[in-house]
């Protein structure tokens, strides 16, 4: 199943807006303004209704389905004893054409090997005036496009100082350093983007 | 060191100050906080990565590879996002990955996708609840992997479409678009679920 379905249509009625948004009417987590209008929507519309005791049934079910009964203690265990273990190197091991492998194991490889290292041999210095200011790293989506990673750093208004490494990662400098939190914040919430957070090869503290 | 009881497991609580404090110390090396950061996601991430591979030995891998990942950058973490989000966005991708692995890698393993491929056909009418419950857990494997992650968010775990969103990597219309599917095939598979719906037409 593709990420990235297609969104609604445009000319969606208010019913088809709250069809949509019955679960988590079920589960409680709707914001304030969305569960009122929902609220009075399914107040005066029969089929949200029927279909608001289907999502109370489907919910009960759910919760009803039986949890693993196995022990923490014994998993922790288990974890002590990995963590006892020599680290892989995962970069190592991750042969560099796999790059969706490589997108994969970003997170592990990126803020468990990588960390405060400085910039590594294999990185690329594409801008080297781009140097100063704030930095951001990012893993794009698996299936981001060579476009995408054009497009979320032209939007970001920054320049990438290096990258990819052997994990896919990217050293972005900002121009406008002082609406990184925003930023990251934003990058958070977009799709092409897997990981995005400041960098820690610009001896800045985070 | 002694093993410490069992206790009841929390479910993640709504308490991100908590855990964040938890989250620092274990940047600097605090396996008590780890201790005790594993317990209150140890179920959670079991049932979540279960649900979407459908192997207990993955699950048990999974949450393991997680906490893995929590010990060895929680000192990153830096807030960006509430840590249940970002913890159980980890376990979300490691889910994934371990699914696809094992579908590439063993065609003899039982995933539950490969039984998915059975046709679906409840030979007797729900007489219960219980019954109905066991009918569910059969049709929500006929779900796609993504899709079940975002019933069981919702359902199980208590998450907004946007916490979901950010687990999932994906923009929030895709999340509710996910659900939406879920729900209909879900009803298709089991419509006793929307009698409901049947009667009001």
């Amino acid at each position: 199943m593709s990420g990235r379905l297609e969104q609604p249509a445009d000319g969606r009625t208010e019913h088809d807006r709250a069809a949509e948004l019955l679960p988590w009417l079920v589960n409680g987590t709707l914001p304030a303004e969305e569960r009122t209008r929902l609220e009075r929507h399914v107040q005066s519309c029969l089929p949200c209704r029927a279909a608001l005791r289907t999502e109370q049934r489907l919910a009960q079910l759910v919760r009803r389905q039986p949890t693993v009964p196995l022990s923490a203690d014994e998993g922790f265990e288990r974890l002590r004893e990995r963590m006892a273990a020599p680290a892989p190197r995962t970069p190592a091991r991750v042969a560099p054409w796999l790059l969706a492998t490589a997108a994969a194991l970003a997170l592990a490889a990126w803020l468990a090997v990588d960390v405060a290292r400085p910039p590594s041999p294999e990185f690329t210095t594409l801008t080297a005036a781009a140097a100063g200011g704030t930095r951001i790293d990012l893993v794009f989506a698996e299936d981001a496009a060579e476009s995408d990673v054009r497009a979320v750093v032209r939007e970001l208004g920054g320049t990438i100082v290096a990258g990819p490494n052997q994990v896919g990662r990217y050293t972005v400098a900002l121009e406008r350093p002082d609406e990184v939190d925003a930023l990251l914040a934003r990058l958070q919430r977009d799709p092409r983007v897997r990981l995005a957070a400041r960098s820690f090869d610009t001896g800045q503290a985070p | 060191m002694r093993e410490q009881p069992n206790r009841p497991v929390p479910p993640p609580a709504d308490d991100d100050a908590v855990e964040a404090a938890l989250l620092a110390r274990i940047a600097n090396g605090d396996r008590e906080a780890l201790r005790t950061l594993y317990g209150r996601y140890y179920h959670p991430l079991l049932r979540f990565i279960y649900r979407i591979t459908g192997q207990l030995e993955l699950a048990q891998e999974g949450v393991n590879d997680v906490m893995m990942v929590v010990w060895s950058s929680g000192g990153s973490f830096g807030g960006r996002s509430r840590v249940r989000t970002w913890i159980m966005g980890i376990g979300y991708r490691k889910a994934l990955k371990a699914l696809e692995k094992s579908r590439r890698w063993s065609s003899r393993v039982r995933s539950i996708d490969a039984e998915g491929y059975e046709p679906f056909a409840p030979s007797v009418e729900p007489t219960a609840e219980l019954d109905l419950a066991d009918l569910l857990a059969h049709a929500m494997r006929q779900l796609p992997p993504k899709q079940r992650a975002v019933v069981e968010l919702t359902y199980f775990h208590g998450y907004s479409y946007e916490e979901i969103a950010a687990i999932a990597g994906c923009p929030v219309n895709t999340v509710k678009t996910r659900m939406f599917h879920a729900r209909a095939r879900l009803k298709e598979l089991l419509p006793e679920l929307a009698k409901d719906e049947h009667w009001s037409g």
